[in-house]
């Protein structure tokens, strides 16, 4: 073939420039460290490289979420460690006090002792991270205890029993309920309607004009209100109690120990003293009575009817108003573990000491004059169904009716891996807490009416209650030890993961790195052979097309 | 017979004197373009006879002076040309594209991708923190600006492209000229029997530019003229004559939607002079009037028919006929939009459509077209699967590709943050509506659905409509938007402000990744980004957790995760790149192989012509001493023989 100066001009452009193709490439490859500057290099390694690298980030934020999470369960650990720490305390002072002879001024050093723990053990029930409430669940911009007085501006439904601090003010608020299940001791407003095969427990109060379907089984010492309709099949139980008014169908069974109340309207009663063993037999007294100002109200006594209470009255231990309408002129100052129930109206300022039951739905408050306030007594318990109404206030220190039984089951998780979260958060210290109050409000009021002159409770009541509280300190302590127990073992399984997300980020870093990166060596060692190539390809073209015929003639 | 020999010498002076020009052309030519080495053949004179003594050669005659070409190589070269010709283009077009994702790369889409999701996995650790949801803002800022970023460089290079159309269909009407004036040149040099070798030389050029450009398709006949034989040229591209013989054929350009336009106007104007005629029946003036606009219309473009009847037709560029005016039995005037002449809505505004000036149809989705100028339209309007403009994947694919990501994204991850606890979206209201079954649906507050068909609506209190058809359920589908938005759109003037989002109907045709940005509540208000499903209960990251799930969420795109999707996207370039080199490589070798070929046959060679000027300089000089030697004889003969 013809060859001339131009062709091999061309071939060695040709040749050259794809010696410096290769040798850009190599360049680029040494310089920037990777196998491939775009993706149309290798679109299977970029893809797979893309990949990795999101999964390396991934992991990075994983172990982020991981250390995170590990720093809140610290705050919860050093929280529960306190907690057990002080609710010891408590314990060792109850023992102390269950077991010895203690003088007037023990017995108030003891309370400020116990008051002062009480107080720090709400405050670490408080605890944050981060700003956040670590043991209101979702809520945690709520404290589980309020850090100041609240007053509720709306009304609020107990759906739980609730132990209230002492110190707290209630309005009246209102409710409504329809058929359900319910436990002895209920007490059930008045025109509620239960459907059929409602079970009433024993000792459960029917309000007036309650409605009871067929089938309803009504349990033991079950009292009826007033115009209560019962209709036919209905069972009354040993000990049921009808008010006045009741509607009582034909086939109705009473049984033996029903108490009948008079069908008179102003059918009104004093029992002035204990109630009778055998209530069949007593005789309901006919007719108003009003208690006049300053009477004492010994224990056992059921107000029964539309009682009237002056002012000023004492109700003694025990005291039960059980009038449809009692009427209580305040202030009235009961003792002891008075019981009211019905609706009974509570006029202003009427305060109710320790262990007071406010029961069913707190009815009583019902019919409150506005603007008037209850102070309720520590360690009373709201039941179930009851009702605060708007300016009921709550003081610094009482469990947060937010919080309270309305957490379980919120689990703040942590994203840890793909698919994979865990629980960071610790629920149920609300009722820990709840049950604390109760207890604890017990002893200081407790404490409280045993000191001075005009003590209600002697010592052996006392020793009798300190007792009885070693062994609510022992189940307090093994519930928060639990909770430790359950934060430790997420602490290890953090730490578990947390070692796993290195070394995942170690390996899939090892993997990008062996996809993506360059054998340095190799590419050298290719750099280095293209780079002689290009160099003798040089020199031969300069041979080459140096010279012609030109030169030699 | 005297002085013959002076005459023979002579012959071989001119011989060796036009060979020493022929030499010194080609020297002098080496390094021109496209030049062919000439040659000049020569031949021994014609003998004189009759002397009894036998023939006796007169000297020599040259025959002429011709190139030394091999057209069956220019025609092969001219055929892989335009192949090389259009992978050039997709290479530089490809790597342009590839240099826009800027993959692989830790600043890219793995970036922005897991900064967005990363910043929501932190402030799923505290949906409390305000400078959680700060990071988020700025993370979907940015994630949104890297496609604001992409697709408006997308733009670009479309409208780039699309110019650079322009250019080349212009640079075919200049080769096409430059061909048609050297054909005649070379017809009217060629008249008299002598080749126009350097004519030929830089036509041949030309068409070596145009079928890089285009198909080309050359041929010479020749014809037989008055008795004489005329070589006539023509050549073709794209299947039609470009330059046929001394005849131009150029190509135009029209603006897509440009006809449409004028069309549109037309028979709006049209439509009102309808209605005038009806309030006026036979008025002589409007009915000139109409005639008037009907004969306007049918200059706009070939594509306007207007039937007896007054309907007027229009046959687009993609051939479908779309009926703009018709008249009903009233003699009202119907009328429909010609349309936007958009191959694809995707597609950025003004793109050319390439024309015969005479009026023939250049097909440029034809599978035949080849060169640069297919390699342009491929990449500007390429568009995957639609053979309507070509199914190359080029610009308009990747800008398709990469709206549909943001639509689909922005429509999953707006749905999950829009959701109730119990998992049904909240919406915003949807109204009160007849629907295609006659059903009349009241208000909707709520939607839930499993993957796209198996739609469930819900009302404001949350309790399911019944008695809605598939129909009905399809109708409704597209008529709501989510009441809470994280992602939205920016329109018009308001360029970087987001929109508030309503007009997110549906498939979010309305986004686009031009305009896909931050959603306008969380845009204005940070602090009020729903970071729970109740904001009562500010640490359930439940709502979060199932936002973040949307990350490896499998079923969002059927190529998988978001993700998955995006490396689908590089993946494609990167092997559409890859193979566009590749093929390219291998066209460059194959016409670099027939270039050397014809290099071989008519390149000058330096040394081979130093050889030739050596030739015919002793030529020269041999004919010189013959011109010498019969000198000295007529010398003797005349001086020292005659007796003077």
């Amino acid at each position: 073939m013809r060859v001339t100066n131009g062709m091999i001009m061309n071939t060695t452009l040709n040749s050259i420039n794809s010696n410096m193709v290769s040798m850009s490439k190599l360049y680029a490859q040494m310089t920037t460290g990777k196998k491939i500057q775009t993706v149309s290099d290798d679109p299977i390694i970029a893809g797979r490289a893309m990949k990795l690298k999101v999964t390396v980030l991934e992991a990075k934020q994983y172990e982020s979420n991981t250390k995170e999470g590990t720093s809140w369960l610290g705050a919860t650990e050093t929280a529960l460690t306190n907690m057990t720490k002080i609710l010891d305390t408590i314990r060792d002072k109850c023992l102390y006090a269950a077991n010895g002879t203690l003088t007037a001024e023990d017995k108030s050093i003891l309370k400020t002792d116990i008051e002062e723990l009480y107080e720090q053990l709400k405050q670490e029930v408080n605890a944050t991270y981060g700003g956040r409430y670590i043991f209101s669940g979702y809520k945690t911009n709520e404290p589980m205890t309020y850090i100041k007085e609240t007053t509720l501006d709306e009304i609020f439904n107990i759906d739980k029993d609730y132990n209230i601090s002492a110190g707290t003010t209630v309005v009246a608020g209102s409710t409504i309920l329809t058929g359900c299940t319910l436990s002895g001791g209920t007490e059930l407003e008045a025109n509620t309607i239960l459907k059929d095969g409602t079970v009433l427990g024993n000792g459960t109060v029917l309000g007036s004009g309650t409605v009871l379907n067929n089938e309803t089984v009504l349990g033991d010492g079950t009292v009826i209100g007033e115009g209560t309709t019962i209709p036919a099949g209905t069972e009354l139980n040993t000990g049921s109690i009808l008010g006045k008014g009741t509607n009582l169908p034909a086939g109705t069974v009473l049984p033996e120990g029903t108490v009948i109340l008079a069908q008179n309207a102003v059918d009104a009663g004093l029992m002035a003293a204990p109630i009778p063993t055998d209530v069949t037999t007593y005789t309901v007294p006919v007719g108003g009575e009003t208690i006049g100002a300053d009477i004492l109200l010994d224990g056992n006594v059921i107000l029964k009817g539309d009682m009237a209470v002056q002012a000023g009255t004492v109700a003694g231990g025990k005291t039960q108003l059980v009038g449809d309408e009692t009427k209580l002129g305040g202030p009235m100052t009961s003792q002891g573990e008075t019981v009211v129930q019905g609706t009974t109206t509570l006029k202003g300022d009427t305060t109710f000491t320790s262990a007071t039951v406010l029961n069913g739905k707190t009815v009583l408050l019902n019919d409150l004059t506005p603007g008037t306030n209850m102070v309720v007594g520590g360690g009373t318990t709201l039941v179930k169904g009851s009702i605060l109404g708007i300016g009921t206030t709550l003081p610094k220190g009482a469990l947060n009716l937010n919080i309270y039984g309305k957490i379980s089951g919120d689990e703040i998780n942590y994203e840890i891996g793909v698919g994979s979260i865990i629980n960071v958060n610790t629920v149920g210290m609300d009722e820990v807490v709840n049950d604390l109050t109760k207890h604890m409000e017990e002893i200081i009021n407790t404490v409280n009416g045993a000191l001075g002159e005009d003590a209600v409770y002697n010592s052996d009541e006392l020793y009798a209650l300190f007792d009885s509280k070693i062994v609510a300190m022992d189940d307090a302590l093994s519930s928060v030890t639990l909770k430790m127990t359950q934060v430790g073992s997420r602490v290890s399984r953090l730490e578990y993961v947390q070692s796993r997300l290195t070394d995942d980020i170690t390996n899939f870093k090892e993997l990008l790195s062996e996809i993506e990166d360059i054998d340095v060596e190799e590419v050298y060692v290719d750099f280095t052979s293209q780079y002689a190539t290009y160099q003798a390809a040089l020199q031969a073209t300069s041979k080459v097309i140096m010279n012609t015929l030109a030169d030699y003639i | 017979m005297a002085f013959f020999e002076l005459n023979i010498a002579m012959s071989g002076l001119f011989a060796a004197q036009r060979g020493l020009q022929v030499t010194s052309n080609n020297i002098t030519n080496a390094s021109t373009k496209g030049y062919s080495r000439q040659v000049l053949s020569q031949k021994a004179d014609t003998p004189l006879t009759g002397l009894g003594v036998g023939m006796t050669g007169t000297g020599v005659a040259t025959t002429g002076v011709n190139r030394l070409r091999n057209s069956y190589l220019d025609t092969k070269i001219w055929n892989q040309n335009a192949k090389l010709g259009q992978y050039n283009v997709k290479v530089t077009q490809n790597s342009i594209i590839e240099s826009v994702y800027g993959e692989p790369s830790d600043s890219g889409y793995t970036k922005v991708y897991d900064g967005l999701f990363s910043s929501l996995s932190t402030l799923s650790t505290d949906p409390t923190s305000n400078g959680g949801k700060i990071a988020v803002r700025e993370k979907i800022i940015s994630f949104s600006q890297y496609y604001n970023n992409i697709a408006a460089a997308l733009e670009g290079y479309q409208k780039d492209l699309n110019l650079e159309i322009k250019t080349t269909v212009e640079e075919i009407n200049s080769l096409g000229a430059r061909i048609q004036s050297l054909n005649k040149q070379i017809f009217e040099a060629e008249m008299y029997g002598d080749e126009a070798s350097s004519f030929r030389d830089e036509r041949d050029l030309c068409i070596d530019r145009l079928s890089q450009i285009i198909d080309v398709e050359a041929s010479e006949n020749e014809v037989e003229v008055n008795g004489n034989t005329v070589k006539r040229f023509s050549v073709k591209i794209a299947g039609q004559p470009l330059v046929d013989h001394l005849s131009l054929n150029v190509l135009e350009l029209e603006v897509r939607g440009e006809t449409e336009g004028k069309i549109d106007k037309l028979v709006e104007q049209l439509k009102g002079q309808y209605k005038d005629l009806k309030a006026n029946p036979g008025d002589s003036t409007i009915q000139a009037e109409i005639a008037k606009l009907q004969a306007q219309l049918l200059k706009v473009d070939d594509g306007v028919k207007i039937a007896t009847d007054g309907t007027v037709t229009f046959t687009n560029n993609k051939k479908e006929i779309i009926t703009v005016l018709s008249l009903d039995a009233a003699g009202e005037a119907q009328t429909t939009t010609a349309g936007t002449g958009k191959y694809n809505e995707t597609a950025v505004d003004g793109l050319y459509q390439i024309t015969w000036s005479n009026g023939l149809d250049f097909d440029m989705t034809s599978n035949q077209l080849s060169g640069e100028l297919k390699g342009l339209i491929d990449m500007r309007g390429g568009f995957g699967t639609n053979a309507d403009v070509s199914s190359y994947k080029g610009i308009a694919y990747y800008r398709e590709r990469m709206n549909n990501y943001v639509r689909i994204f922005a429509k999953t991850m707006n749905e999950e943050y829009s959701k109730d606890k119990q998992g049904r979206i909240i919406i915003e209201e949807l109204k009160s509506k007849t629907l295609a079954s006659g059903t009349y649906v009241d208000n909707v507050g709520y939607v839930s659905h499993d993957g796209d068909e198996n739609y469930t609506f819900y009302d404001l209190d949350g309790k399911e409509i019944n008695g809605l058809s598939d129909e009905d359920k399809k109708e409704l589908s597209g008529m709501y938007t989510t009441k809470y938005k994280l992602l939205s759109c920016a329109t018009g003037n308001t360029k970087n402000t987001p929109t508030g989002g309503k007009e997110l109907m549906g498939d979010y045709s309305a986004m686009t990744a031009n305009n896909f940005t931050i959603s306008l509540e969380i845009f204005s208000n940070v602090s009020q980004m729903r970071t729970t499903y109740d904001s009562s209960n500010p640490s359930d990251t439940s709502f979060m957790l199932n936002l973040l799930a949307q990350k490896d969420n499998r079923g969002m795109f059927k190529e998988g995760t978001p993700t998955d999707y995006m490396i689908g996207i590089f993946s494609e370039l990167g092997i559409n790149a890859t193979e566009a080199k590749m093929y390219q490589s291998t066209q460059e070798s194959v016409t670099n192989y027939l270039v050397q070929q014809r290099l071989s046959v008519s390149q000058v060679n330096t040394s081979e012509e130093f050889s030739y000027l050596i030739k015919y300089q002793q030529a020269y000089q041999a004919a010189a001493k013959v011109m010498n030697t019969i000198d000295g004889i007529y010398e003797t003969t005349i001086f020292k023989l005659g007796n003077f």
